[in-house]
């Protein structure tokens, strides 16, 4: 009782030192397991709230759209973890693929079929990968990509806050990166600093796929293709923006929105997700926000 | 644009009908077993090309509350769209230019057209799209089905239509026709309105080239 005062900032400080040692656990865990397997090290990313960047009703706030618990992989798949897919799935070999499922550059960067190369550094994220290709890889370490939401959601964390809109310089390092000529080879994945929830390179080194890319700018009531949300793009502007300042979601949403399944770009990546374990108390695992 | 392009890929399909169609329909010259009555039945069937949209994995419901593979129509051009069943005014709309689409074939060939109106919602029951079927009266050369969140979205993917559940529960959609050649392959796509010329011409062409003798669908 005479300790309460203290509690508020033992819990703070206890949160950070968790996060941190989340973030060593998982770096270890990567290190030691990636190698051997390619099983995804997985973050539980507690419960959230992401807001659409299209205004659907009046009211903001009622938008917001719930997002249940889930797992996200740590780091996107790198080409290593895609080789040893691709050698026990043949069918997923440049080459081999039908064009329905993946474009011609599927893979374009790798020496051979299952030969990644000097262009593609085994710890360095595997792009050129259809939609098809990195659910069926998802699918194959019992998981399946994250949706949209999910992605944003876990996305939206900052390095040190939960929600990175709180954090200086969240919104300026994103644009910064979006801005830098992309590294050829790319880097090996997990080298930045983690986010607050202890996922990597979400807004580094590459873009991704999220399950349901191509829906963000489709609305009820597209009679006619193309005909999408007015308001959204009247005058250049973005009048049912929930947040104009956020460039970034907005650019995040066009490139999504201009993929069809069987693109394959040489800057888009992929992780998987994994529906939530079902724990006992999953609240005990997670910081919570206050 | 060009009306060139959509008119070769036709053509290129229609001869390759014929050339291939025999295979397509219980000959199996190229593969050693496949029993040829499992041939239109199974999406995984080794007679389908690579591209077929019949060879993805899609395990859907028809209105009847049967399991229904896409590759079951395998033998004759089809013409494909996604709706949904609460959908008030825009799937109405797309299911009328899908039927305006079958009617624009001369009706010598016009029997050979199957339709598939595929389900993005996966809370519609088959009750539900049968009542679609009622509402709308639609044939039996119409299939109407459903299924899993994960295989719809593949099927969508693959037809290049794009959806997202609202948080009234309606969908925004993308309305889109497309006609399969009979092995599956897209051989045309029209995004909104109703249905143009090349769409049409695609489908006539489709169902002009018929490949070999009649044959009784399994």
């Amino acid at each position: 009782m005479d300790r309460r005062p203290q509690r508020p900032r033992k819990r703070a400080a206890g949160w950070r030192a968790s996060a941190r040692a989340r973030v060593a656990l998982i770096t270890a865990l990567g290190a030691v397991v990636a190698p051997a397997s390619a099983a995804p090290v997985w973050v539980a990313i507690p419960a959230g709230k992401v807001r659409p960047l299209i205004r659907v009703s009046e009211e903001p706030k009622a938008d917001a759209q719930p997002v249940a618990p889930f797992r996200l992989a740590a780091r996107p798949v790198t080409n290593g973890e895609f080789l040893a897919f691709a050698r026990a799935h043949p069918r997923w070999q440049r080459g081999a693929v039908p064009a329905l499922l993946a474009e011609g550059g599927y893979l374009a960067r790798w020496a051979g079929p299952t030969t990644p190369g000097p262009r593609a550094p085994l710890d360095a994220p595997v792009v050129e990968i259809s939609w098809f290709a990195a659910r069926a890889y998802c699918e194959a370490h019992g998981g399946r990509l994250p949706t949209e939401a999910e992605w944003e959601r876990a996305a939206m964390a900052g390095q040190t806050h939960p929600d990175g809109r709180d954090e200086p310089g969240y919104r300026a390092r994103i644009l910064g990166w979006y801005a830098e000529r992309q590294p050829d080879p790319l880097p090996a994945v997990g080298q930045g600093p983690a986010n607050y929830l202890g996922v990597f390179d979400l807004h580094a080194l590459v873009w991704e796929w999220v399950d349901d890319f191509g829906a963000t700018l489709v609305t009820a009531d597209a009679r006619e293709a193309g005909d999408g949300p007015s308001a959204a793009f009247c005058a250049g502007g973005a009048l049912a923006a929930t947040d104009p300042a956020d460039y970034a979601a907005f650019m995040r949403a066009a490139f999504r929105s201009s993929l069809k399944g069987r693109h394959t770009v040489r800057n888009l990546g992929f992780r998987c997700a994994a529906d939530a374990l079902a724990l006992a108390s999953p609240r005990a695992h997670q910081g919570g926000t206050p | 644009m060009s009306a060139r392009l959509p008119f070769a890929l036709a053509v290129a399909a229609a001869t390759l009908t014929l050339v291939f169609g025999a295979g397509s329909v219980g000959a199996q010259p190229c593969h050693e077993e496949a029993p040829p009555a499992a041939a239109s039945a199974s999406a995984a069937a080794p007679v389908l090309p690579a591209d077929s949209v019949y060879a993805l994995d899609v395990p859907l419901t028809d209105d009847a509350g049967a399991p229904f593979r896409l590759g079951a129509l395998a033998g004759q051009p089809v013409v494909i769209t996604m709706v949904y069943g609460r959908c008030p005014h825009v799937c109405p709309l797309l299911i009328r230019h899908a039927m305006q689409l079958v009617e624009s074939v001369p009706a010598a060939h016009r029997g050979r057209v199957k339709v598939a109106l595929v389900s993005f919602d996966p809370s519609d029951t088959p009750a539900f799209l049968h009542g679609l079927r009622d509402k709308h009266g639609l044939g039996a050369a119409v299939h109407l089905a459903g299924g899993s969140e994960a295989a719809v979205r593949v099927l969508a993917t693959a037809l290049d239509i794009r959806y997202r559940k609202l948080p009234d529960g309606s969908f925004g959609h993308t309305s889109v026709l497309t006609v399969l050649d009979p092995q599956g392959r897209i051989v045309s796509r029209q995004e909104g309105g109703a249905p143009g010329p090349e769409l049409k011409k695609a489908l006539a062409d489709q169902a002009a080239a018929r490949p070999g003798p009649a044959r009784e669908d399994g």
